[in-house]
């Protein structure tokens, strides 16, 4: 529950405009970085879980993002399944550095401070975890990224690179196909300790324009090893749109009103 | 019932509701999501959720070669409804139970609540059941809701909560937020009543143990025994008298949140002295040939104030609780045998998601103290005295039933959980030990999601002691083992 917040993250580093030109791994990385800035970002997003066999089952949630200052907070709620209902979480970044992080589970009726977690636990059932965004950085200050090449791919030209984090909390490597025009990252290919062994598989499906941004409308994670994949739909992004900051406290977890 | 349901929704359409459904005023409302969620009244929103169950406990008979069964599934239901100002909460847990002929109030009722919201704050009304105190579920500054023991302990501390009657105000400045709760009556524990049950709490003073003791000094089927217990009426506990309040403010400071609290309120066990403990003695000695015996118990009720402290403190992955307080008892001085004295409570836990994986584990160290109790003080070596209490001081009582006669009572909490399979499965383990009593309890339970909506569960309930002669619930409910499968739709 922890890191859901965190893996949500990934869905906005995701979502990017288009720009140009030939660059280095760092300047492209720094444009994926920018173009995905924005004071606020509301999202509405539908996860469905794809075990081997084809069977599928849903998750709704949605989340905003505010940014005052050079913190941001983000309040992210649970619509679906039942079991999870209601379930709210909160985290707001310090000065230093630091996230604090609340949780409102509706079966305790109650907020409850809790340590962030930097494991490897699965979100919600799903094939994202926090180490999979740990190691997916685009800051140029946490990775060492390496333009190898452009290649095609789905028929777009994109830049391929090789991003190692300084800090190894999960995947030792990454490899990124950013798209040269939308600069949204089409395929990421994440790699276990040998550095040739990869695990799991980030594919963008779908990118649409929404209000002056393009996004990456839906992206599918599969875990190589069981088959199993997570297919992450936006069904609504906000950008910039005015937000009552009320939402992002711990009466908003507890009441359900800002 | 039809009666109950019929004013719910009477109540609910009266007034006008405490879930969320989205933020509809960033979002478009108009997608499929909502349409199917809840359904629109005049602007408002009516919500309907809960979970349908059957549930089959069985638990070995007393000669333990044969196993009775009772079913313990129902209907929950969740009714609430959202206005602009106002919300509205009912839930019902609608639990036949095939041991028990009437079903009182709170056996329906978890919660039955009107709230309305305020700029600064909001103010809920109703049968509430409310939680204070940082521990994770287990808590000893939380005296808003008294437990209820009839069915015996179970894993959720939460579920053994009585909803009360009360209204609460909150108010709310940046991470500072002020409860104000009060009470206009006095919920007290309960636990099982029947003789027959087997849930029945241990004590010195339950006819069956008290009848035990005066065999041994002769008394027999031949022999005019009577029992009286003197206990307050109802009535009594619902005056102004027994009201109770309490404040709470609570802030974030850095890594931590704190909580400062005051409750002006009462014990919710009841206190209790052997009221002719001169009389029965003399019936066992010089008019033991008259054959008579009258044995009184005499209950009342504690006040008192509790100061406490409350504290969660995150450092790294791991999510520090602290609690502690000090009940100032009306019997400050600890000379009146039937009240209870003051005493400390104190609660220090640490919970932390295990590297790399979605486990949870915690584990909780809670306990109390009780002062101007000196252990055996008032024990009298008086040989004909059954009882082995002079006047049947409360205190004393109290502590031969949970803490093995001591003034102090200390116990461990763990709990283990484990999500696997994508989280269609959840193994969890939970478990307490008594260190005074050496009693413990062991709640494991394994839950199967077969769909999102469907969910199975074998739940196991151990209770058992290392030391079969000391005294506690543990001890007395050794026998009270039991195995629980279910199946519950979620909707």
């Amino acid at each position: 529950m922890k890191n859901k917040i965190v893996v949500v993250l990934v869905f906005l580093l995701l979502i990017t405009t288009a720009l140009t030109a030939q660059q280095t791994a760092n300047e492209i990385m720094q444009k994926v970085m920018d173009v995905q800035k924005a004071d606020s970002v509301a999202m509405d997003i539908r996860f469905s879980l794809i075990d081997a066999k084809g069977e599928e089952r849903e998750r709704r949630i949605q989340t905003l993002a505010l940014t005052e200052g050079d913190l941001t907070s983000t309040i992210t709620v649970f619509l679906s399944p039942a079991s999870v209902r209601n379930t709210r979480f909160l985290t707001r970044e310090r000065s230093d550095g630091g996230d604090d992080q609340w949780i409102f589970l509706p079966a305790l009726g109650r907020v409850k401070r809790i340590a962030s977690n930097e494991g490897g636990g699965s979100f919600m059932g799903s094939d994202f975890t926090y180490n999979d965004m740990s190691s997916t950085t685009y800051d140029t200050t946490e990775a060492l990224h390496t333009l190898i090449g452009e290649e095609l791919i789905d028929s777009r030209s994109a830049y391929k690179i090789v991003s190692v984090p300084y800090k190894q909390t999960g995947y030792v490597q990454t490899q990124i196909w950013v798209d040269k025009e939308f600069y949204l990252p089409l395929r990421v290919e994440f790699f276990e300790k040998d550095k040739t062994t990869v695990s799991k598989v980030l594919t963008t499906e779908k990118i649409e324009k929404v209000e002056d941004k393009w996004i990456t409308k839906i992206v599918t994670m599969t875990t190589l090893a069981t088959n199993h994949s997570t297919r992450v739909e936006i069904l609504q992004a906000k950008y910039n749109a005015p937000m009552n900051s009320g939402y992002f406290t711990t009466k908003f977890l507890e009441t359900g009103r800002p | 019932m039809r009666k109950v349901l019929a004013t719910i929704i009477i109540l609910l359409i009266a007034t006008t509701a405490f879930a969320f459904d989205g933020f509809t005023d960033i979002f478009d409302s108009d997608d499929s999501f909502f349409e199917t969620t809840s359904v629109e009244v005049k602007q408002q929103k009516l919500g309907l959720n809960g979970a349908l169950s059957f549930n089959l406990e069985g638990m070995a008979d007393t000669s333990g070669k044969e196993i009775n069964t009772s079913i313990n599934g129902g209907l929950n239901l969740d009714l609430n409804w959202k206005g602009s100002i106002v919300d509205a909460k009912a839930t019902l847990d609608l639990i036949p139970k095939t041991d028990r002929t009437n079903m009182e109030w709170i056996d329906i009722f978890t919660t039955l609540s009107i709230s309305t919201f305020f700029d600064w704050g909001r103010v809920e009304a109703g049968l509430l059941k409310k939680e204070w105190g940082s521990g994770d579920g287990i808590h000893v500054v939380d005296p808003l809701n008294a437990p209820d023991y009839r069915n015996g302990l179970v894993d959720d501390p939460l579920q053994m909560k009585m909803a009360e009657p009360m209204v609460m105000g909150t108010a709310t400045l940046r991470d500072t937020s002020i409860d104000v709760i009060y009470k206009p009556m006095l919920i007290p524990m309960v636990a099982a009543e029947s003789e027959k049950s087997r849930w029945l709490m241990p004590s010195p003073i339950n006819p069956a143990d008290i009848y035990s003791k005066l065999t041994s000094f002769g008394v027999d089927e031949s022999w005019d025994f009577k029992y009286q217990v003197n206990t307050p009426e109802a009535d009594e506990l619902a005056k102004l008298s027994h009201s109770q309040w309490g404040a709470r403010v609570k802030t974030t400071l850095g890594p931590a949140d704190l909580g400062i609290i005051y409750y002006n309120g009462f014990y919710t066990t009841p206190s209790f002295k052997i009221g002719n403990i001169q009389e029965i003695i003399e019936s066992l000695t010089v008019n033991a040939a008259d054959k008579k015996l009258k044995v009184e118990i005499d209950l009342a009720f504690t006040r008192a104030q509790l100061f406490g402290l409350e504290a969660t403190v995150v450092t790294g992955p791991l999510t520090f609780m602290l609690e502690g307080g000090f009940w100032l008892s009306e019997d400050y001085k600890g000379n009146d045998p039937l009240k209870y004295n003051n005493k400390a409570v104190y609660l220090a836990g640490v919970g932390f998601t295990i590297p790399k994986t979605s486990a949870y584990f915690s584990f909780t160290y809670s306990g109390e103290y009780i002062l101007n109790f000196v252990e055996g003080d008032i024990v009298v070596q008086d040989p004909l005295n059954p009882f082995d209490i002079q006047i049947g001081d409360a205190d004393y009582i109290q502590s031969l039933v949970s803490s093995n006669g001591k003034p102090y009572m200390n116990t461990l909490t763990a709990a283990f959980e484990l999500p696997l399979a994508r989280e269609k499965v959840n193994v969890r383990l939970g478990a307490t030990y008594q260190i005074e009593t050496k009693g413990y309890a062991i709640f494991p339970s394994v839950k199967w999601n077969l769909a999102d909506d469907v969910q199975i569960k074998a739940v196991g309930r151990f209770f058992g002691t290392f030391d079969n002669f000391i005294p506690s619930m543990f001890n007395k409910w050794s026998k009270n083992d039991s195995l629980t499968v279910g199946i519950s739709y979620l909707f």
